[in-house]
């Protein structure tokens, strides 16, 4: 299930491209572009390393909204 | 559809074309006069035939790996974010494409080299020849050629590692893939092992079949055998490594 998230926002506001953020928290570009697209949920470990790099936690970036059943 | 409805379609489905192929072969059997022994012989000879046409229609593949690398190579100097998406869909294309193109071939070659002699002496000596030129060729230029096609890759993503003349180029690529690539390849390769599951099933059931109007001897169930033992073994094997550690 996807997660909703301010991916783009935070890496424009640290003035980093889709492959530098990559190389930081080792994923590719395209997994940085599916994150931020909402097509790709990354691992705990992805997301805690994302946070890292943006000094914020991982609920700032990324947030989790049930589907309605 | 209900499922239990689905399944009866299928069943019948399948009935009827079982019957279909049946006719067809009796029918064929009474026209030209032969059991269906002579007509499985002579169906497996001219599948050489097919063979050596399949040698030259191998190489529209080759050719659409090819411009679909071009146009790659092309846009990816001045291609944006949002644009190398697009070329990292044709540069894996066109390596689909070259892989379907070296797979084919040598199928190919393998049926027509089945009847070598029989070919070259029914008046096919220069289509046959043409066809070991262009088998060898092809084989040649589409290792370059996807070894351009992983240059330019390892262009747009930094991070990934392999050289295709390297023994180890497959866990290198894979060892330098992220979570999210390497959970693609996971899901590839359990739809993979469902897909050839099946078709070891079939193609089983086709060789018992065929041997009993054609001489194929053991070696062809031994084969198929081998390689789906091997298949099962190493999917539980690693399954189950896998379930342990992460």
């Amino acid at each position: 299930m996807p997660l909703n998230n301010r991916l783009k926002e935070y890496r424009a506001g640290l003035g980093i491209n889709q492959r530098q953020l990559g190389a930081m928290v080792g994923a590719s570009r395209q997994t940085v572009s599916l994150i931020e697209r909402g097509d790709y949920s990354p691992s705990v470990t992805l997301a805690l390393k994302i946070a890292k790099v943006f000094s914020v936690s991982v609920e700032d970036i990324f947030t989790y909204e049930e589907e309605e059943v | 559809m209900k499922k239990e409805n689905k399944g009866a379609v299928k069943f019948f489905a399948a009935m009827f074309l079982s019957a279909c192929v049946g006719g067809v072969f009796g029918f064929l059997s009474s026209m030209y006069n032969q059991s269906l022994s002579q007509l499985a012989t002579r169906a497996i000879d001219s599948l050489a035939y097919v063979g050596m046409a399949g040698v030259y229609l191998m190489y529209i593949p080759f050719v659409m790996s090819i411009v679909l690398y071009n146009r790659a190579k092309k846009a990816a100097p001045s291609a944006g974010e949002d644009e190398l998406e697009d070329v990292e869909k044709m540069l894996e294309k066109a390596l689909v494409y070259s892989s379907y193109f070296s797979i084919g071939e040598m199928i190919s070659f393998g049926m027509m080299c089945c009847r070598m002699l029989d070919i070259v002496e029914s008046g096919y000596f220069i289509p046959f020849g043409g066809a070991v030129v262009l088998f060898t060729v092809g084989l040649i230029t589409t290792v370059l050629l996807q070894n351009v096609i992983i240059k330019l890759t390892k262009q747009i993503n930094p991070e990934k590692r392999g050289s295709v003349f390297e023994k180890n180029f497959q866990k290198d690529w894979y060892d330098s893939c992220d979570e999210r690539e390497r959970a693609a390849i996971g899901y590839a390769a359990y739809k993979s092992y469902l897909a050839t599951t099946k078709a070891f099933t079939w193609v089983f059931l086709a060789l018992v079949v065929l041997s009993l109007v054609y001489p194929i001897g053991p070696a062809p169930m031994l084969l198929v055998g081998v390689i789906w033992l091997v298949q099962s073994v190493t999917y539980t094997k690693y399954c189950d490594e896998k379930k342990k550690k992460n």
